[in-house]
């Protein structure tokens, strides 16, 4: 099954956007909302939003769907003497996958992160990674003045991957985390939805949900959907029970994760979606980790909040590899979800006002 | 397939030939002696190489192959005789003495000795990697006697076993190999001349088949040797089994082989509806290195049959890949040169 | 002006090179490229058994041959296996870090090529300690049925390549070693086609040198020139780096016992004559390149050897000055060049 606008999840997840720094990320999507014929609006954490009515006659049932710009990258914390740049991680990348890569820092300027050659080692050195702070990356630069003109402190430094087809069905990119969210969001926007819509484009999520924190003090919905990508530990030997999620068998629902247990009845909803409509669907297995949802759930009076994500292997790493028929599941899912929660009944159950009322009678 | 016992019964007598790198006079004799009828001339080189030349029959074409197979093995020199006649030695190629440990070994005059490893006595630190000596149960004197003095070699006293399907023993590497070649010897009719080079001192670092090839200069190699088969418990990717037919050569720690030349190798096989696998090692060197280099360069290929447990005397290998090896030599020996 | 010009024609034959595949004992693909960047200035070229590629140069009296080295090969990987759920395992070509490859993304040259990702399990992630190499894999998105039908033990996988060019003119790709050290000789080569040289150079691109030189061992063999001399890379100082030559400060001339002490003291010379700023390294034993074994050839061959500075060797960010690679090949031009009169009375015996 194909990704309906692949060239756009190439082109989101090429870009850069360190946790603040996702100008350029929310760039691209604005100009993609108003293509469609939305507003955007830009909050002060640089979260965007855009809101879609359904056509007449439609629910007023409102779904807030959200996904965030933002990736795992490097800020620069330093410059040497002799011109190399020091940074800082901001969101968890494994170490391992750090030494000799490429960067490109501000969106442009091409980088290698350096490591000692391997005649050079010594024998322990072979035994161990660098800590964070021996690595450094290099810009050709002669000296600090010389790198001070193309480099400022705080500077991202992002990870280069390229896009690549892998395999039939796989495609290789760096930071699906979360643009394959982010582009799916916007392929829903795009198209004409059985209720109200509400679409949010999240900043500063791989640093502690920090962008949805001020989002939820401004809207309220009756569902809030987290897109999402999360990991596919099904590598190498690993057992089934450390495997998180499998690429290729269907779109993930989360039960529980470190920032949100999620409603058992929103969960049953969307297994009863997967089946009716025959979509395989798997169960985030293992709760590390938090994401937007966290946030959302516990903002002001509390919100239902649900996450779907798209398997994903190699996250946080330049290479993130997903498969094309989870994401065109992954979709099918969202739209399934978001028509069963506009029949009168569904959205009766769900909406704010009434199941708060039945919530008070019991 | 079905083989005569008595081909068996020469590996055997192979295997059981003394020839630790250096010392091959024993192991050298008896495949001379195999050798001979079906040979058109025997010699011997400086670094102890067997060199048997079976000259072309039928319209000769004039080009030269080596087939090369090392006849030495790994074993110990002594290097110490202490006052109670416990034998101090160092290794030659690879033995590990920590594998042998409570074993007999066997010195060339036919004493044997077993493999003990040094009590670490009070007060040692335990974590000091361990010490081993040999012990005879004789006298300095006694072990004089009995012709085993400093600088005298043993081997693994082990003999071979057979099962229905397979060998096992010491020195299968390369004792395999030379079995191949003389099997092989008796049964080629070939184009060209071919020189049966049974090497030394390949354990020590393929000492013996470097100045073969110089002075050969031929025009192509075959190197024949045991290889390590890894099809043992909790391997979750086995490279190469027992019973899979023999081993293409593709590389190791002291050769490429050229993409072209294997694929010939592997075309013959194929023709011949003879299994094989590819041998990818990335520890060990083989005479395959030093004779693709000799000179202005020589195209090597490589056989191998998998054995388990190399350089233990447990070695063990399948008669199938063995006999499998043999055909698909002769077909290398006998097709067309490009 | 021409100085620019060279200079973007040596950045340009970097990156062409860096994209090309050469694993050790499968260096044919970089037989085009030899021919586009050596071969238009020579008259004639063959091959070898090992892989080797030499070309001819012929000198105006013909008289001695020199011999100018530098090896294509470059490391990589090899196929071994297919695991159970598709992955394929490898074996090292050379000297490949298992620190580097985590996440690098890879070609596999099997019955088609295929990209791949090298990737390990997550069980693996234990804090500071790297990925060993044997529980490396490489992921090309196909089950394990496709996977053995698309490839098998002893296809070669390679770096799948990317090129950039630094602030100062730095460079930093996959295979720059020794990528260098040919757009080096090409620029020897072009300086050398408009001006006079008594003796026929022969310049080889040498096969399988990064497993132990093995082609330099062959190549001189045939050739039996009457001085060698080799054109590699070697470390230059980074921050973890510190006892090294210095990137974009000119040519490295080895001094030490693999080289000949007047043939290294002639191209130090002749680097002062032609105003060419070099560097100097020592090598108290053999060293690790072409000379090691160019050196032994015949009755012995003096020998010198030349390196590019390089920072991050066996990595895929190669990083070198194009400078010092067109520095490089003057300083060989002029030692050439400067060879017609004074190879007779250069004494070489010790």
């Amino acid at each position: 099954m194909p990704i309906e606008n692949e060239r756009l999840l190439e082109t989101l997840s090429s870009l850069d956007g360190v946790a603040g720094q996702e100008k350029t990320v929310g760039e691209a999507i604005a100009a993609r909302l108003r293509e469609i014929g939305l507003q955007p609006e830009t909050d002060r954490m640089g979260n965007i939003t855009a809101r879609r009515e359904p056509a007449a006659g439609g629910s007023p049932f409102h779904a807030l769907l959200c996904a965030h710009m933002d990736e795992v990258g490097l800020l620069i914390t330093e410059i040497t003497a002799d011109g190399y740049l020091k940074f800082s991680p901001a969101g968890g990348i494994d170490n391992a996958v750090l030494p000799a890569k490429w960067v490109r820092i501000g969106g442009e300027l091409p980088g290698v992160v350096g490591i000692k050659a391997i005649h050079l080692q010594k024998m322990d050195e072979r035994k161990k990674l660098p800590e964070t702070d021996a690595f450094y990356i290099d810009i050709g630069a002669a000296s600090r003045e010389e790198a001070e003109k193309q480099v400022k402190l705080g500077d991202m430094a992002c990870l280069v991957g390229g896009w690549h087809e892998l395999g039939a069905d796989l495609v290789m990119g760096k930071a699906l985390d979360d643009r394959a969210g982010c582009a799916l969001l916007l392929e829903l926007l795009a198209a004409e939805q059985p209720c109200r819509l509400t679409g949010v484009f999240t900043a500063q999520e791989e640093i502690g949900l920090r962008g949805a924190q001020v989002l939820a003090n401004r809207i309220q919905a009756d569902l809030v959907v987290v897109l999402e990508a999360t990991a596919a530990a099904d590598v190498l030997e690993t057992e089934a029970e450390e495997t998180v999620t499998c690429l290729g068998r269907g779109p993930v629902c989360s039960l529980m994760d470190a920032g949100t247990i999620y409603p058992p009845e929103l969960i049953k909803l969307i297994t009863d979606c997967a089946r009716t409509a025959e979509i395989p669907l798997q169960y985030r297995r293992g709760a590390a980790g938090a994401n937007d949802a966290g946030a959302l759930q516990t903002a002001g009076a509390g919100q239902r909040v649900i996450t779907l994500s798209l398997p994903c292997r190699y996250i946080h790493t330049m290479r993130s590899v997903a498969s094309r028929t989870d994401y065109a599941n992954w979709k099918k899912l969202v739209i399934n979800l978001l028509e069963r929660l506009s029949s009168p009944e569904e959205s009766a159950r769900f909406s704010r006002e009434t199941s708060g009322k039945d919530a008070g009678k019991q | 397939m079905t083989t005569p016992e008595e081909n068996w019964r020469l590996l055997r007598e192979l295997t059981a030939a003394f020839g630790p790198s250096g010392r091959e006079d024993e192991a050298r004799r008896l495949i001379a002696a195999a050798a001979a009828p079906y040979a058109d001339e025997t010699r011997e080189d400086v670094l102890g190489d067997l060199i048997v030349t079976r000259r072309a029959r039928g319209a000769a074409d004039g080009r030269r192959i080596m087939v090369c197979a090392h006849m030495d093995e790994i074993g110990v020199m002594v290097t110490h005789i202490d006052e109670n006649g416990f034998i101090r030695f160092s290794p030659v190629g690879g033995f590990q003495a920590a594998r042998l440990e409570g074993q007999r070994l066997r010195f060339q005059s036919g004493l044997t000795a077993v493999l003990v490893r040094q009590h670490p006595g009070a007060g040692q630190d335990s974590a000091a990697p361990p010490r081993f000596y040999l012990d005879a149960g004789l006298s300095p004197a006694a072990l004089s006697e009995a012709g085993v003095g400093v600088g005298d070699m043993a081997v693994s006293a082990v003999e071979m076993t057979e099962t229905a399907g397979t060998v096992s023993g010491k020195a299968l590497d390369n004792r395999v190999g030379c079995f191949i070649l003389l099997e092989t010897l008796r049964r080629v009719q070939s184009r060209h001349d071919l020189y049966f080079v049974f090497s030394a001192q390949e354990e020590v670092g393929a000492r013996g088949a470097k100045t073969a090839a110089f002075a050969l200069a031929p025009d192509l190699a075959y190197i024949v040797d045991a290889t390590i088969a890894d099809d043992i418990p909790r391997n979750p990717v086995v490279r190469l089994r027992l019973g899979g037919g023999p081993a293409v050569k593709v590389m190791d720690r002291s050769v490429i082989i050229a993409p072209a030349r294997r694929e010939a190798v592997a075309a013959l096989a194929r023709s011949a509806g003879i299994p094989f696998q590819w041998e990818i090692i990335d520890q060990g060197g083989t005479d395959a290195g030093p004779v693709q280099l000799s000179r202005g360069g020589v195209p090597v290929a490589g056989l191998a049959v998998p054995t388990r447990y190399i350089h233990t005397p447990a070695e063990t290998a399948a008669k199938a890949d063995i006999l499998l090896a043999r055909d698909l030599l002769v077909r290398c020996l006998e097709a067309d040169m490009d | 002006m021409e100085q620019n010009g060279l200079l973007s024609w040596v950045e340009e034959i970097l990156a062409q090179g860096s994209a090309l595949s050469g694993v050790s004992g499968h260096e044919a693909d970089l037989s085009g490229f030899l021919a586009d960047i050596w071969g238009v200035y020579c008259t004639e070229s063959r091959k070898d058994v090992v892989g080797n590629q030499f070309f001819l140069k012929p000198g105006k009296s013909g008289a001695n041959k020199i011999l100018l080295a530098a090896h294509t090969d470059e490391i990589g990987l090899i196929v071994t296996a297919v695991d159970k759920n598709g992955f394929i395992r490898f074996a090292p070509v050379g000297g490949v870090d298992a620190r580097a490859l985590p996440a690098q993304a890879v070609t596999v040259h099997g019955r088609s090529e295929m990209t791949g990702v090298i990737c390990y399990a997550p069980a693996e992630r234990r804090a500071g300690k790297p990925v060993p190499l044997t529980h490396l894999a490489v992921d090309v998105g196909y089950d394990r049925e496709e996977v053995l039908a698309r490839t098998r033990p002893g296809d070669i996988i390679s770096f799948a390549p990317e090129f950039q060019t630094l602030l100062n003119h730095v460079c930093a790709g996959k295979a720059l070693d020794n990528r260098a050290g040919l757009a080096a000789l090409a620029v020897c080569l072009r300086e050398l086609s408009g001006r006079a040289h008594a003796h026929d150079v022969i310049a080889v691109a040498t096969a399988q040198e990064e497993v132990g030189c093995r082609g330099a061992a062959t190549a001189a063999f045939q050739a039996q020139a009457a001085v060698a001399i080799a054109v590699d890379v070697t470390h230059a100082q980074s921050p973890d780096v510190k006892q090294a030559a210095q990137l974009g400060k000119g040519p490295v001339i080895a001094r030490g016992p693999n080289l000949h002490p007047l043939l290294t003291e002639y191209m130090e010379n002749k680097a002062r004559d032609e105003r060419i700023p070099f560097q100097t390294e020592v090598a108290p034993r053999p060293t690790g390149t072409d000379a090691r074994a160019l050196q032994l050839a015949g009755a012995g061959t003096p020998t010198s050897l030349i390196s590019i500075p390089l920072r991050y060797m066996h990595t895929l960010v190669e990083t070198v000055s194009a400078p010092d690679v067109m520095l490089t090949g003057k300083l060989l031009a002029a030692a050439v060049t400067g060879l017609s009169a004074e190879l007779e009375e250069l004494d070489f015996a010790y």
